[in-house]
């Protein structure tokens, strides 16, 4: 009892659990799990002795635990195989029914290798042996109808073979829709790096003139001042207005204003009056002007101080409107009064009495002053668009030449390519080589290093990036 | 009508012949299915006409079919034995027959009727019956007389264990079990509600055919500890690979930094479904401590 029970407890030969087969069993196909006569005394002892014992003879009770325990794993066993055999006969009646359809994943079944195989295999091998003629010329069946083993089953499951055969199905994209009868699935087509070169060509691409020529229109717009000179302060705008109006007054008094450009000075007193004040406001009043006419007043002061009393009536009536006593007064020094103040600021000069450096910038006021420090602005960045188009400009005109010369080290390597495999053929039907073809070699070879040299040389400039 | 013990004799012995006579027959068949097959491995390599091929398939077929039903029958034979020998076993502890049994034979008891527990192969197509392998019982099952169960039983100080016990009757009126602990020594007889009962499996579940029918891996389940008449909280480690292997699972210890100590085999028998009660009746699992049968 003792000792059946250890060799229920021990992984008997037939029940060692191996669900995975080494590949040369897998690959043969088919298997049916039987226990085969030989293999009974080892796998069911008390059956095999209960069996020595006649048909009519009472069975030992003491061996009914181990009868039980060896007739439970022939009954699996046979369940197993009926299982198996089902399967098989469905398949084949199926393949029958329609021969289309490729039974590539049902006649491979695999059988789990356990201990028992050790037993078996001698007995494959010699009926194996045995039918080796029969084997090399079913070897073209062999996917199809495989040898059949005896061996315990574990499970019933597809061989790796078939497994991969459809899990390859599955992991194609694309294909999976298209139904497991497609026969050798086409990889999707990967278009992501053809178009990420594509994108970035552009930028890549070798330099041609053109692109100087484009540097060089570029580079043109910085020549040349960029904004116009800064104008003189022109009339203020009051004036201007002034002479529209008076222009619009007497064309529409006068139809014939265009040709009377003298008599109108001489015009009526009011528009004389009003040209005056104008003018009184513009001209007289430059602080040069001022400054002389007040130096010269006060002299006159001291002298004649009824003169200087008029004068000052006179002078403090400068900057105000003249009355009609003074209209004649001040037309008639109107007329010397234009441009005074320049006139004026330009004797001095000459003089030497002032500088132009005393002179403070009276062209200065708020706008002026801005457009000065716009131009400035745009003058620095012009200078550094203009410097860094003239870089631009060096190195692409560097770039080409090196360009250049890979070209012709292009030409000469598919050249030497072409020498190498004429040399071959020549040492291939085992003749010398003639001196015009070593020749030849030797000046290819000795180019492409110079060329080589020369492109080393010129790749060692760089382009300076700020 | 009470079993005598030479009725008892008298039936083994006959069930004996008959198994006797079915093991020749077994043989005969299996002979003849291995004949068969043989030719059918033959045929494969031959090309043969499909129909010869359908034929032969079948013909292994009805071998392996009938061979099946042989078997079937012969176990079956063997099962009543057993349950012809369970009855005098029960009759006579009745009578007032109480051996005392020693904690070694006890074990030794423990183990066989786990190792002897029928094996249930399922035909293709048929499902797995309740209370095999992992199968729970119905909700309506109520366990027979002399069946084992895992009984949750209060100790002397007021903790509860699950222990291996044996129906002795159900009380239909008041819905409960009169289970006996199998440790005769203690003498101990519970009345328990149902809730408080597990009934242990009636079947192995052969991992050949019915694999879904075991307790998967890793899962939570009470299991009686080895050497002991207690069940503690474990958890599947690894399944059996074969009709006669055992699961090997962890039972929680607290020595242990991960919790659990080492895998330990017990019988697909004795591991159930975990039903966690309020007082925790798994504490003081594994690590040596005994069942209150120590």
């Amino acid at each position: 009892m003792a000792k059946s029970m250890k060799s229920m407890k021990m992984p008997m030969g037939g029940q060692q659990t191996n669900p995975v087969s080494p590949d040369t069993e897998s690959a043969s196909g088919l298997v049916i799990p039987m226990i085969k006569t030989k293999d009974c005394p080892k796998q069911l002892p008390i059956y095999t002795a209960a069996l020595s014992k006649p048909a009519e003879d009472y069975l030992a009770a003491e061996d009914l635990d181990n009868i039980q325990l060896e007739l439970e794993k022939l009954l699996s066993s046979v369940a197993l195989r009926y299982r198996v055999l089902k399967l098989e006969y469905e398949n084949i009646d199926k393949d029958d029914k329609n021969k289309d359809k490729k039974s590539k994943h049902s006649l491979q079944l695999l059988g789990a290798q356990t201990g028992e195989k050790q037993p078996t295999s001698p007995a494959t091998a010699m009926t194996s042996s045995g039918k080796r003629k029969r084997d090399e010329t079913s070897l073209v069946r062999k996917p199809k109808h495989a040898t059949l083993k005896h061996t315990k089953n574990l499970h019933n499951k597809n061989s790796p073979l078939a497994q991969q055969t459809d899990d390859s199905m599955d992991c194609v994209p694309g294909v999976h829709g298209a139904g497991r009868d497609v026969q050798k699935p086409i990889p999707a087509k990967i278009d992501t790096p053809n178009k990420f070169w594509l994108s970035v060509e552009p930028y890549c691409m070798p330099l041609t003139n053109e692109d100087l020529r484009l540097l060089d229109d570029l580079m043109e717009q910085y020549n040349g001042p960029l904004v116009p000179p800064i104008p003189e302060l022109g009339p203020h705008y009051s004036t201007i207005w002034a002479a529209e109006d008076m222009k619009e007054i007497q064309q529409a008094s006068n139809p014939n204003a265009n040709n009377r450009l003298k008599p109108q000075n001489n015009g009526g007193v009011g528009d004389m009056l009003k040209k005056a004040d104008s003018i009184v406001d513009e001209c007289v009043t430059g602080p040069l002007t001022q400054r002389l006419v007040s130096a010269l007043m006060e002299e006159q002061l001291i002298t004649n101080p009824a003169d200087v009393v008029a004068d000052n009536s006179n002078s403090s009536s400068e900057n105000t409107h003249s009355s009609a006593a003074m209209s004649f007064r001040s037309l008639s020094m109107l007329r010397n009064c234009i441009g005074i103040e320049k006139r004026v600021k330009k004797e001095l000069i000459e003089q030497g009495i002032l500088d132009i450096s005393d002179f403070p910038n009276n062209d200065e006021d708020e706008i002026h002053a801005e457009i000065k420090r716009l131009v400035g602005e745009l003058s620095a960045i012009a200078e550094h668009n203009s410097n860094a188009l003239k870089r631009l400009h060096e190195a692409a005109t560097e770039e080409i030449k090196r360009l250049e010369v890979k070209r012709k080290l292009d030409a000469i390597d598919q050249e030497i390519l072409e020498t190498y495999k004429r040399t071959l053929q020549t040492k291939a039907k085992r003749k010398p080589l003639s001196p015009e073809e070593q020749q030849e070699i030797y000046r290819l070879t000795a180019e492409q290093k110079t060329l080589s040299d020369q492109l080393e040389r010129m790749q060692a400039h760089q382009f300076p990036m700020e | 009508m009470p079993l005598t013990a030479e009725n008892a004799a008298q039936q083994i012995q006959e069930r004996l012949k008959d198994i006797q006579r079915l093991i020749h027959q077994i043989d005969d068949e299996r002979r003849r299915s291995e004949t068969n097959i043989n030719g059918l491995t033959r045929a494969q390599q031959s090309n043969i006409p499909v129909q010869k091929m359908k034929s032969l398939y079948k013909a292994c077929l009805q071998d392996a079919a009938v061979e099946e039903d042989t078997i079937r029958k012969a176990l079956e034979k063997i099962h009543e034995i057993r349950s012809i020998r369970n009855e005098r076993r029960i009759q006579a502890r009745n009578a007032g027959n109480k051996e005392a049994i020693r904690r070694g034979a006890l074990m030794k008891m423990v183990q066989i009727s786990a190792q002897t527990l029928p094996l249930f192969v399922s035909k293709p197509g048929e499902k797995v019956p309740p209370l095999c392998g992992a199968i729970p019982a119905e909700s309506n099952y109520i366990a027979k007389v002399g069946d084992n169960v895992a009984a949750l039983v209060k100790g002397v100080e007021e903790e509860e264990n699950w222990i291996l016990a044996e129906v002795v009757s159900f009380l239909h009126r008041q819905n409960k079990y009169d289970v006996i602990d199998i440790d005769e020594e203690q003498k101990d007889r519970h009345v328990l509600s149902k809730r408080k009962v597990i009934p242990l499996p009636l079947m192995r579940a052969n991992p050949e055919t019915d694999g879904h029918a075991l307790f998967p891996k890793d899962t939570v389940v009470m299991a009686l500890y080895p050497q002991t008449t207690c069940f503690y909280k474990a958890i599947i480690h690894r399944l059996p690979q074969t009709a006669t292997e055992d699961y090997e699972v962890l039972f929680e210890d607290s020595s242990y930094s991960n919790g659990y100590a080492e895998p330990l085999p017990v019988a697909q028998r004795y591991v159930i479904v975990y039903k966690s009660t309020k007082k925790s009746g798994s504490s003081g699992g594994g690590s040596g401590s005994v069942s209150s049968s120590a």
